[in-house]
């Protein structure tokens, strides 16, 4: 069940309803609720999945109880290490076994040994990085005392398992969701009115913006030997706004329908186009990501206390982990490795934090200073964006070479019988209507919000893609 | 919660009233807009039309047959109702639809080919009937093709989805009475001033034979047509089949082999039926020049104009 499909449309009303009008009485209702809302919403998309994401619950709850009721630091550590484990051995026999074994077999082949890996037939559960990785902070917070066991489980299950960001984040964390879920909510009219507006700027992002541009973005990716560079350079573009469409908009409808539910997630996305440097890109794009790899693995391995080499090799391992995350394949590391060089520089020169107040442009010199830094940096996001993208490495090394090569700035005419240029009005006009509405959460509130949201439905029924099944690109992380 | 809901209601409706708007406004001027299929169809459903003369066939009809040339040539009203159709049935459709609100023709030229006798999976052009989509006529129509058809009437905009261009059009319809090249009609008949280029992927299409082929289905169909025509219209009329000329590079021996044994069949049912002609031209002259096609399957518009002095003489010469 898509956040953007018309069954979605009918199951939200009715949990809506549900828990406003029926399931009110007190929080234990209210939550009671939601975990059947959310196990169905799970099931619809594959119900045998459903058991391992109970397991996956059931043992950081009961680890978590453990660890906290353990009364010496062997037996802790004794559970703790099986949470890890247990944890991070599902996400390894599910996500990442099959590339090990064929990277390991290519490499013995390489060295003239022939070698026929033993592949796992199984499909990747929808949402296992992002509940596995609810279920890992839990427990590595209790471990070290930042937080108290939770032995209420549907309380429990109901923070791993509360649909809304269950299969595509935000990654919530234990110390904000559970007290959240501790109290009876009451209905607040003007959240509710918010969570109704990044609800519809959601899907405006999702609908208009990410899969209007896929369609030109898959044809140019997918034919881009015949391309030329305006197509190319178009391409890439077409693919910053298509990722950035698709999972800030997911993240958008996931805080918006919390807010109808009286619950009020962490903010995954802010702006990051409009970053000023790679530092400031990353403080804004999928900032629960972000920050759970800063608090359980940067910090953890030392952070920046430590001497120069410290500093790069955490930082490093921090970008390339937060590649493999995204998937298994050597592109998304290496378009982790490739954001820790961008990110090099700036560590260095101790100006990874120069930028942390929001953009203010006026006509002056620095202005023109800002907005080239802001291009710069969306620039060498949209290369970085190519390996992510592209099939393999060796695809996103020709794309790149391709633009420099071919010299050829032509309008060109695609497969899906469009030209490259139909769309950059469309992407420019989106720009302008974020940019001046940076310092809100989403366009639509404010002054004539009314207005601005009838525009927005219209734009969601007549320009939204709707012909082809297009489902959240990070529901296959 | 009073106050949210009611909220919900009032931006629903509000977007509402305003979808509706820009769509009426698209709408009226698609249908308002002189010498296009949007006003063609509005004009049939409406009752405007009362040819005397009517042609029906599909895009080969359509492109083909110069109304206003016919109609000088046999002295008497006409009109094409062709349309991109491809087969039969919706043709049918079409004319059960024009005389629904406009008298019975006296002359009805129907423009066959092999693509005729097939069935169309999926309804052609769809986007010619959005402005139309509150017809009960063009429902009736359309849905037998088409479930989305009743959204559309639902949800505002839902039919320009995706057609931004359309929608501008259609807005600028309203304050502009200008026509797109190749797009523009006359008296339903739409010129194409475009110059001769192989569509290979329609040449493909043509069925692989080696003997004479018209299997019980196809006789039978080719007497339902006459049929439908003659149980519709009044006792004298006349019903007119024609065979276009059909370019050189379509008349192999396959093509022939299957073609034959239809015009067999049509020759002997001109013999059988009184006020039926079949006039085949596949083989005219016209055949052998590129220049009188845009493509191996229909005439441009100058092949157009001598096709339709050519087939006015030949009509009337049967007539008188």
């Amino acid at each position: 069940m898509f956040f953007n499909s018309l069954a979605f449309a009918i199951f939200l009303p009715i949990v809506f309803f549900l828990y406003w009008f029926v399931f009110n009485k007190n929080k234990s209702t209210q939550n009671a609720l939601l975990i059947v809302a959310s196990y169905y919403f799970y099931s619809c998309w594959d119900w045998r999945f459903l058991f391992l994401l109970v397991f996956s619950t059931f043992l950081d709850y009961f680890t978590g109880i453990q660890i906290e009721k353990s009364d010496s630091d062997k037996k802790r550590k004794f559970w703790f290490w099986l949470s890890i484990l247990v944890n991070l051995g599902f996400l390894g026999i599910f996500k990442y076994y099959n590339f090990f074994a064929s990277s390991f077999a290519e490499m013995f082949t390489s060295f003239g040994f022939k070698v026929s890996p033993f592949l796992l037939n199984v499909i990747l559960p929808v949402g296992i990085s992002f509940y596995t990785f609810h279920g890992l902070s839990y427990v590595i917070d209790i471990y070290y005392k930042r937080i108290k066991a939770e032995y209420n489980f549907v309380d429990y299950s109901l923070f791993v398992s509360y649909f809304p960001l269950l299969v595509a984040g935000p990654i919530e964390r234990a110390t904000h969701l559970l007290p959240e879920l501790k109290v009876k909510r009451e209905f607040n009219l003007e959240k509710a009115k918010e969570g109704v507006y990044q609800i519809v700027w959601g899907l405006v992002k999702k609908v208009v913006i990410a899969d209007t541009c896929a369609v030109y973005a898959n044809a140019i990716f997918d034919h881009y030997p015949s391309m030329n560079s305006f197509s190319l350079i178009l391409g890439a573009i077409y693919f910053a706004f298509q990722i950035y469409g698709d999972f800030s908009g997911y993240s958008d409808i996931a805080l918006g329908v919390s807010k109808l539910f009286g619950l009020d997630l962490l903010r995954n996305f802010n702006y990051p186009y409009f970053s000023r440097d790679i530092a400031e890109f990353w403080r804004r794009w999928h900032i629960s990501l972000s920050s759970w790899f800063r608090d359980y693995l940067y910090i953890p391995l030392g952070g920046s206390k430590g001497g120069l080499w410290m500093k790069i090799r955490n930082t490093f391992i921090i970008f390339i982990v937060s590649g493999f995350w995204h998937g298994a394949n050597w592109t998304y590391i290496v378009w982790g490795f490739i954001n820790a060089v961008y990110f090099l520089p700036l560590l260095l020169s101790n100006s990874n934090r120069n930028n942390i107040d929001s953009v203010v442009l006026k006509w002056n010199l620095d202005s023109i200073k800002v907005l080239f830094s802001i291009l710069t940096t969306f620039v060498l996001t949209c290369i970085a964006w190519v390996f992510f993208r592209a099939r393999t490495i060796t695809d996103a090394i020709l794309y790149l070479k391709r633009i420099i090569t071919d010299r050829n700035f032509g309008f060109q005419y695609l497969e899906n019988e469009r030209y490259n240029y139909e769309l950059i009005l469309m992407i420019g006009l989106f720009v302008l209507v974020e940019w001046n509405n940076r310092t809100k959460v989403e366009p639509i509130s404010g002054k004539r919000s009314m207005l601005k949201m009838a525009l927005a439905i219209m734009a969601i029924i007549a320009f939204g893609t709707y012909s082809d099944y297009k489902e959240f690109i990070y529901f296959q992380f | 919660m009073k106050f949210f809901l009611k909220y919900i209601i009032g931006i629903v409706a509000m977007t509402y009233i305003v979808s509706f708007g820009i769509q009426y406004l698209a709408d009226y001027g698609f249908r308002n807009l002189k010498n296009t299929q949007y006003n063609d169809w509005d004009n049939i459903v409406n009752g405007r039309i009362n040819s005397d003369i009517i042609i029906n066939g599909s895009s080969r009809g359509f492109v083909g047959y110069n109304s206003q040339i016919i109609e000088e040539n046999l002295k008497g009203d006409c009109f094409n109702i062709s349309f991109n159709a491809g087969c039969y049935k919706l043709q049918q459709y079409k004319f059960d639809t024009y005389l629904k609100r406009n008298k019975k023709p006296k002359i009805v030229i129907q423009n066959i080919d092999i693509a005729h006798f097939g069935e169309n999976k999926e309804l052609p052009e769809v986007s010619q009937f959005y402005p139309l989509v509150y017809n009960e006529d063009i429902n009736s129509l359309v849905g037998k093709y088409e479930n989305k058809f009743n959204l559309f009437k639902i949800i505002p905009l839902l039919k320009y989805n995706q057609s931004f261009k359309m929608l501008e059009e259609g807005i600028v319809a309203n304050f502009s009475n200008s026509t797109k090249k190749n797009a523009t009609t006359l008296k339903g008949y739409c010129p194409q001033d475009r110059p001769f280029r192989i569509d290979y992927h329609n040449l493909k299409k043509i069925p692989e034979t080696k003997t004479k082929s018209l299997n019980k289905r196809e006789i039978d169909l080719l007497h339902k047509m006459i049929y439908f025509y003659f149980s519709r219209l009044d006792k004298d009329s006349k019903l007119i089949f024609v065979w276009m000329p059909e370019n050189k590079m379509r008349l192999n021996k396959s093509y022939d082999l299957k073609r034959e044994t239809i015009v067999e069949e049509l020759c002997l049912m001109q013999k059988k039926y009184k006020n039926f002609i079949f006039i085949d031209m596949a083989y005219d002259d016209i055949s052998n020049h590129d220049q009188y096609y845009y493509d191996t399957f229909h005439l441009n518009e100058t092949g157009a104009n001598l096709f339709s002095k050519k087939v006015s003489a030949k009509i009337n010469e049967q007539l008188n």
